[in-house]
């Protein structure tokens, strides 16, 4: 792609974006920019929107309210043939009818480029993508990774303003889906295509992007890098998607890095709120450890640990992890589970008491909801 | 399960009963019956029809017919398949009901009403001399075009479930597909609808052929003594004037030219369905 004429300007942005369904608001003032050579990610639940939103940019839908621009020109109107996008859809969407070739060279042809180039292009983004030596089959006669990676190849050759992903990755196997994830990220690193990835997987949003706008019900909750989203999550909602799956109610925030949730106090990591507030207190399930346990798990204690007392409910090998359940206090109000990265031997007995260590990291603070 | 299994195996062999000695037994005593004149094996029959003027003429016209009504048939119940598969899946239902609703009633009782729609005071020829006064009516009963539109109304219903079923069976995503790719609608219907819709115009071409081929009631109603089908004359033969062997013989020589017809068709819906 020749872009040394293209500015570092936003190549995507929304603005006040709103869209209804049945007169009832899905999406309401939605706001993103996205530089030149980004990679995005809209990563949410089901619902959450994060669809709507890419086929808005496409052009598939049209929105009800707000701008949409890409490289400065409005396209909120557009229709999608005229707006130079390139489109991964989640069932590869190939036309069954043409081979291999004819499908990557369909867009080429739609822009009545000369026979030479159609031929140069097509070719170039079949190799790029390892498809040379199928280009003469059909469709059905291609595995679903490798009608994924034409449907790749289809949209990279018209070489597009902006790829767009609409969750391409969902319909293949944990294997297969690794080794896509890998080949999209080294597709993006050589061409610094500009993309927008819609998908509810955070591990791919995580692996993919440089930037990810996490959505709930038509809401961007955080948007920001990936290293921020998980150190960082700006809401419950946001920590809870990225694996701060355990959470205890009616905590007090004594300092900035203090939290005590009936008595127990807990250190933590981040927090934006002030002291004396009340809220709930997110954690992860691993960054935790027994003490007397650190030489083996190599989380040696530090300023950012505190050791705290918990019960044991139970005990259980999960792989080569050691999962408990634990309470912070003999009632069992506050219950919680973590995951030791070892397999501990013996396992702890019920009922037992333990001294965890907590890394503060792992550990938030946010209003209540 | 395993009783479930016995139990349709019970069913088919019944359903397979009821095929051969209602249908395939009589079909064969056609067959036999055209090949013998007076106890002898005899091509007499074929002979006839293939020599006599009146007989080439019937036939000529009931495949010349068949494959205008076909075609026309066609275009019109794409048009009209199309039509309804761009609507909501609510109003899909609606406009099915209303299209296929003529299905639910006689095709003698629909064709009555064609008949005062197209008669010297109708409907039809009624607009034409309030628009052009002091002319005569065209007339439209009893003519090659009547029976035209007789079978067009006839074989629309199953033309349209045809082509609706297989362009309902494209995918929209590869009409998105298109668009994103940046060919236009009308570009994108040439390209990926249509082609992935040919095999619903073959399978609605066959059943259209057949039905136009095969039928009695239309011309006999709306065309009148000098516009009858191959299907009017076997009637003719056997019910008036009780020549069984010459009416098996008109009815096998139609039958063996709609099945070629239909080869040739479901040949190409084949390679349609391939590609």
């Amino acid at each position: 792609m020749d872009r040394s004429d293209i500015q570092m300007s936003s190549t995507i942005s929304l603005k006040g974006v709103k869209k209804l369904f049945e007169r009832h608001a899905v999406i309401e003032d939605l706001n993103l920019q996205l530089k030149d050579g980004e990679f995005l990610s809209l990563l949410g639940p089901s619902g959450a929107g994060k669809t709507t939103i890419l086929r808005m940019i496409a052009g598939l839908e049209y929105p009800d309210g707000g701008e949409i621009r890409i490289k400065s020109r409005d396209v909120s109107t557009v229709p999608p043939n005229k707006r130079n996008l390139g489109m991964v859809f989640q069932q590869y969407a190939l036309f069954p009818h043409m081979t291999v070739w004819e499908n990557v060279a369909y867009g080429l042809k739609a822009r009545k480029l000369k026979k030479e180039m159609i031929k140069e292009k097509a070719n170039k983004y079949l190799a790029l993508t390892g498809l040379s030596e199928l280009a003469s089959r059909k469709p059905r006669e291609l595995s679903g990774g490798q009608q994924q990676r034409v449907s790749l190849a289809r949209a990279l050759a018209i070489e597009p303003l902006v790829m767009l992903f609409d969750e391409p990755l969902s319909n293949l196997d944990a294997r297969l889906k690794d080794q896509m994830l890998q080949e999209i990220h080294q597709l993006h690193q050589k061409l610094k295509f500009t993309a927008v990835y819609v998908t509810h997987d955070q591990n791919e949003a995580l692996f993919l992007s440089d930037k990810i706008a996490v959505l709930n019900g038509g809401k961007i909750e955080q948007f920001d890098r990936p290293e921020m989203i998980l150190s960082q999550p700006a809401t419950a909602f946001v920590a809870d998607f990225f694996g701060y799956t355990n959470t205890f109610a009616s905590a007090i925030l004594k300092d900035e890095h203090m939290v005590s949730i009936s008595g127990v106090e807990l250190p933590v990591g981040y927090t934006t709120e002030t002291p004396g507030s009340s809220g709930i207190v997110k954690m992860r399930e691993n960054g935790v450890n027994i003490v007397g346990n650190e030489e083996a798990s190599g989380l040696e204690p530090s300023k950012a640990e505190k050791s705290i007392e918990a019960y044991v409910i139970e005990a259980r090998y999960l792989g080569s992890e050691t999962k408990l359940l634990l309470r912070l206090d003999q009632e069992g109000e506050h219950s919680f589970s973590v995951k030791i990265p070892q397999i501990i031997r013996p396992l702890p007995e019920i009922h037992s008491k333990i001294n965890l260590l907590i890394n503060a990291d792992y550990v938030t603070f946010y209003l209540e909801e | 399960m395993i009783k479930n299994k016995k139990y349709y195996t019970i069913a088919g062999w019944l359903a397979a009963l009821y095929f051969i000695l209602l249908f395939l037994v009589p079909l064969l005593r056609m067959f036999t019956l055209s090949f013998f004149s007076e106890g002898k094996i005899s091509f007499e029959y074929y002979t006839t029809i293939f020599t006599s003027p009146v007989y080439l003429r019937v036939l000529y016209r009931t495949l010349y017919v068949s494959f205008l009504v076909t075609g026309i048939g066609l275009v019109i119940g794409y048009a009209i398949s199309y039509f309804i598969s761009q609507k909501s899946e609510k109003q899909q239902k609606k406009w099915l009901i209303l299209v296929l609703s003529p299905m639910f009633m006689s095709l003698t009782i629909r064709l009555f009403g064609w008949m005062m729609l197209l008669g010297q005071e109708g409907l039809i020829n009624r607009v034409f001399s309030w628009l052009s006064p002091g002319k005569d009516g065209i007339p439209l009963l009893f003519s090659y075009t009547a029976v035209a539109i007789g079978i067009v109304h006839y074989c629309l219903p199953f033309i349209i479930l045809n082509i609706y079923a297989s362009l309902k069976r494209v995918d929209n995503a590869l009409i998105e597909a298109s668009l994103m790719l940046g060919e236009s609608k009308v570009k994108t219907f040439w390209k990926v609808i249509f082609p992935l819709s040919l095999p619903g115009i073959f399978a609605a071409a066959s059943i259209s052929f057949a039905l136009s081929a095969s039928t009695f009631l239309v011309p006999l109603m709306l065309g009148g003594p000098n516009n009858l089908f191959v299907s009017n004359l076997a009637y003719n033969a056997i019910v008036n004037m009780g020549d069984y062997p010459q009416g098996a013989a008109l009815s096998i020589v139609l039958l063996f030219i709609v099945v070629i017809v239909l080869s040739i068709i479901s040949f190409f819906e084949r390679r349609s369905r391939i590609a």
